[in-house]
């Protein structure tokens, strides 16, 4: 009697899990889950092509700065005095050159 | 900034390019500072000049200063703005290329300091790595095809 008791209320209870499961797999926000999941799963694979196409771009400046190992542009100025210009391409083969770009503010 | 320029000056050149305010008074984001002293965003090249002497004066700097035309080209081609520091080598290729704004402006100002000792300890430009020249190619290859 316990037995049988035992088996029916086991079938029951597997029973209620399937049902259960059943309406959860067809329910709104398991369908909600599931997309959710599936776009972080592209946004994932988005992000790792995008960082496979350019790495390295990515991983430095986030806006189109020249970058390590770009040749730079050249140009001329005139120096504060007004005295003097500065052609930068001047200096190509004969010394480097650090540019510190700034204002008083 | 000064020191580094006077530690380094007999080996490398340094240029102090002076652009447009970063946050003038009368700009969207004005310091305080700014206001005291009537720093405006510049209406002209003269006053540009003015605005550089000041700083020159103030800082007591004797880097060899160059003025962005009011057409703030250079400032652009380097996207600069607000500032930035860049390392060219003498292959004319970027050493070292800081990140944008004040953010990037330290960090850059330690790595050109560190390449500038490493080229005074052994003499040469520390190289670039091949990858970086083929991806730097790459890029400029790439924007020729834009158009850019």
């Amino acid at each position: 009697m316990f037995v049988f008791e035992s088996a029916t209320l086991t079938r029951l209870l597997i029973g209620i899990l399937f049902h259960g499961v059943g309406v959860f797999a067809t329910s709104d926000s398991a369908l909600a889950w599931q997309d959710k999941s599936d776009s972080k799963t592209q946004q994932q694979e988005r992000r790792r092509q995008r960082s496979n196409q350019d790495g390295r771009q990515q991983l430095g400046q986030q806006d189109d700065a020249p970058q390590v190992g770009d040749v730079a542009t050249v140009f001329t100025l005139k120096s504060l005095d007004g005295e003097s210009e500065t052609d930068i391409a001047s200096f190509q083969g004969q010394k480097p050159i650090v540019l510190l770009f700034g204002s008083y503010t | 900034m000064e020191k580094m320029y006077q530690d380094f000056k007999d080996i490398v050149e340094f240029r102090l390019i002076y652009i447009r305010e970063a946050h003038a008074a009368d700009g969207n984001r004005p310091v305080e500072y700014a206001k005291e002293k009537g720093i405006n965003e510049h209406t002209s090249y003269e006053d540009r000049c003015k605005t550089a002497a000041m700083l020159i004066k103030d800082e007591s700097l004797t880097i060899p200063t160059l003025i962005d035309g009011m057409d703030n080209a250079v400032n652009e081609a380097y996207r600069a703005y607000p500032d930035r520091i860049f390392v060219v080598r003498s292959d004319g290729r970027l050493a070292v290329a800081a990140k944008r704004g004040p953010f990037g402006f330290e960090p850059a100002l330690n790595e050109t300091s560190e390449w500038l000792k490493e080229l005074r300890k052994s003499g040469t430009e520390p190289a670039l790595a091949n990858d970086v020249i083929e991806a730097a190619d790459k890029r400029a290859a790439d924007n020729s095809a834009k158009g850019r």
